[in-house]
């Protein structure tokens, strides 16, 4: 098992997600930027949904009590094993007794932590993604023990170089429902303006602001929402919904970003630009 | 009444005229209950809204040819009544249970007794669930109860708080920060994640909310507590 010897900023346990109970307002959750997460698991030979930790920023301290394979892919962490550097993007090889310590990431906000097998946390509504209300905890605490399931698998060994590109602005996306209520100009002004990201960001949404400009629209009547969607308050406000949006929501739906665009935002720290690439 | 149809995310929006009404919304429910049913496995599940649904498709269904195939339909029934109950909803209104009481009586100039029983005595309809797992919305309150939110949310609002905010009223499932005025409780779960099915109250039921004393309260959520309490209901249709 994991003994959680210090928490790091945000760290949580998330599989890609629950499906199946947004009639009854439970959000769909999972992990962020689910292109990171779903690689982690290849690279331990694990199904892509299986339970992985996500660590947010400043990552945690774990104890491993018994020997295993892991892969830490997402934002660049500085890693090491006991106190020896360990490489990001790889199976590393993990002996009973060791500590795995994730320092900080100058790039990008989310990595995940895959052991083969899958960290067996209780479902909760058909997924172990936590979230608070849903599952016991929403989140690690230091003194946690996490279990993991056996895995009769093989790991994927050697190098793997990640294709993701941390650096890129443009965040893809398509219409949302109210786009068409947006004037040409106010739709022009959104797709070729640079956006910045606003410290209040998290995983239930990312709060955007259009640099000098402003656009709005009314609010509509509550309505279904999705994780990705985009949206315009009356005053102006951008916010982007992420994976714990809640399932309806009143203000207008002018875009939605594809899954490629929900996992890039999910790299993006505060202060950091990005501009909504819209595709055909 | 024909809803316009377009693709939105992985699913497949209809939506209706923006507007609150049962009539809408009936329109609603009949068309998430036909498609649900046409459809088969082709969907995996499905959001009703005040006037709008949207269907969550299966990975691998073409959302075209989908499109098209709703944009042909047609409800066969739409005089169909379709089973709805109304729950009875047991609350201990004012006090601690519901420290906005006073304060909204005071601003309607009506006594705290009047209030309650013009919260009390209505049925309401639920239109939907969102904003939290278990949130109702529910249509119907009395105009004269309208009030607009609190202009800074309550940090903590109780879980089971019963409360009115602009033109609706609800339940809190659980605790919450909120900006609406809370005047009563009540001891019931209006959601469990522990259970297969988390929530019994479907879009097209009904609520009613009954007064209970604070002992009476105090009952009920021990039965709660150990399983062994059973909402009341009556069939309406």
């Amino acid at each position: 098992m994991i003994e959680v010897i210090k928490s790091g900023l945000f760290s949580s346990i998330q599989d890609l997600g629950r499906s199946g109970y947004r009639k009854y307002g439970v959000p769909v959750s999972g992990a962020m930027d689910q292109f990171s997460s779903r690689l982690a698991n290849q690279l331990v030979g694990n199904d892509e949904d299986a339970a992985v930790l996500e660590v947010t920023m400043l990552g945690p301290t774990l104890r491993f009590t018994v020997d295993c394979n892991v892969a830490i892919c997402g934002a660049r962490f500085s890693l090491s094993l006991d106190n020896t550097s360990v490489p990001m993007d790889q199976c590393i090889y993990i002996q009973a007794g060791q500590t795995l310590h994730f320092g900080s990431c100058p790039i990008g906000v989310r990595a995940y932590l895959a052991v083969q097998g899958g960290l067996s946390i209780e479902p909760v509504l058909g997924s172990r993604s936590q979230y608070s209300g849903i599952t016991e905890d929403e989140r690690l605490q230091k003194g946690d023990q996490i279990f993991m399931h056996n895995s009769p698998y093989s790991v994927l060994q050697g190098e793997f170089i990640t294709e993701f590109d941390f650096s890129s602005k443009m965040i893809e996306v398509e219409t949302g429902p109210e786009w068409g209520q947006l004037s040409d100009l106010s739709r022009q002004c959104i797709l070729s303006n640079v956006l910045q990201v606003l410290p209040t960001s998290n995983r239930m949404a990312y709060r955007l602001v259009l640099c000098e400009e402003e656009v709005s629209l009314p609010d509509i009547i509550t309505s279904p929402i999705l994780p990705g969607t985009v949206q315009l308050t009356p005053s102006g406000d951008i916010i982007v919904m992420m994976r714990d949006a809640p399932v309806t929501g009143g203000y207008s739906r002018i875009l939605q970003l594809t899954e490629n665009g929900i996992n890039g935002l999910a790299q993006k720290r505060a202060g950091e630009d990005i501009q909504f690439n819209l595709l055909a | 009444m024909k809803p316009t149809i377009q693709l939105y995310g992985q699913g497949i929006l209809l939506s209706w005229k923006n507007k609150i009404s049962e009539e809408i919304h009936e329109r609603v429910l009949l068309y998430e209950k036909e498609l649900t049913e046409r459809l088969g496995n082709k969907i995996i599940e499905s959001v009703v809204a005040y006037s709008s649904l949207l269907l969550f498709l299966k990975e691998g269904v073409d959302r075209h040819e989908l499109m098209g195939e709703i944009s042909e339909f047609i409800p066969a029934d739409s005089n169909a009544i379709h089973e709805s109950y109304c729950y009875k909803i047991p609350v201990c209104y004012g006090g601690d249970f519901g420290p906005d009481l006073t304060g909204l009586a005071r601003l309607k100039a009506v006594k705290e007794e009047t209030l309650i029983r013009m919260h009390a005595n209505e049925r309401y309809r639920i239109y939907m669930t969102g904003f939290l797992p278990g949130f109702l919305y529910l249509g119907g309150l009395h105009p004269e109860l309208y009030t607009p939110r609190k202009s800074s949310p309550t940090i903590s609002v109780a879980k089971g708080s019963v409360a009115i905010g602009g033109e609706q009223t609800g339940i809190y499932p659980q605790e919450s920060p909120g900006g609406w005025h809370v005047i009563g409780r009540t001891p019931i779960d209006l959601f469990s994640a522990k259970k297969p099915s988390p929530s019994i109250f479907s879009p097209g039921d009904y609520l009613k909310f009954e007064v209970i004393t604070r002992d009476e309260f105090n009952v009920i959520r021990e039965e709660v507590s150990t399983g062994r309490y059973n909402i009341e209901k009556e069939r309406i249709a």
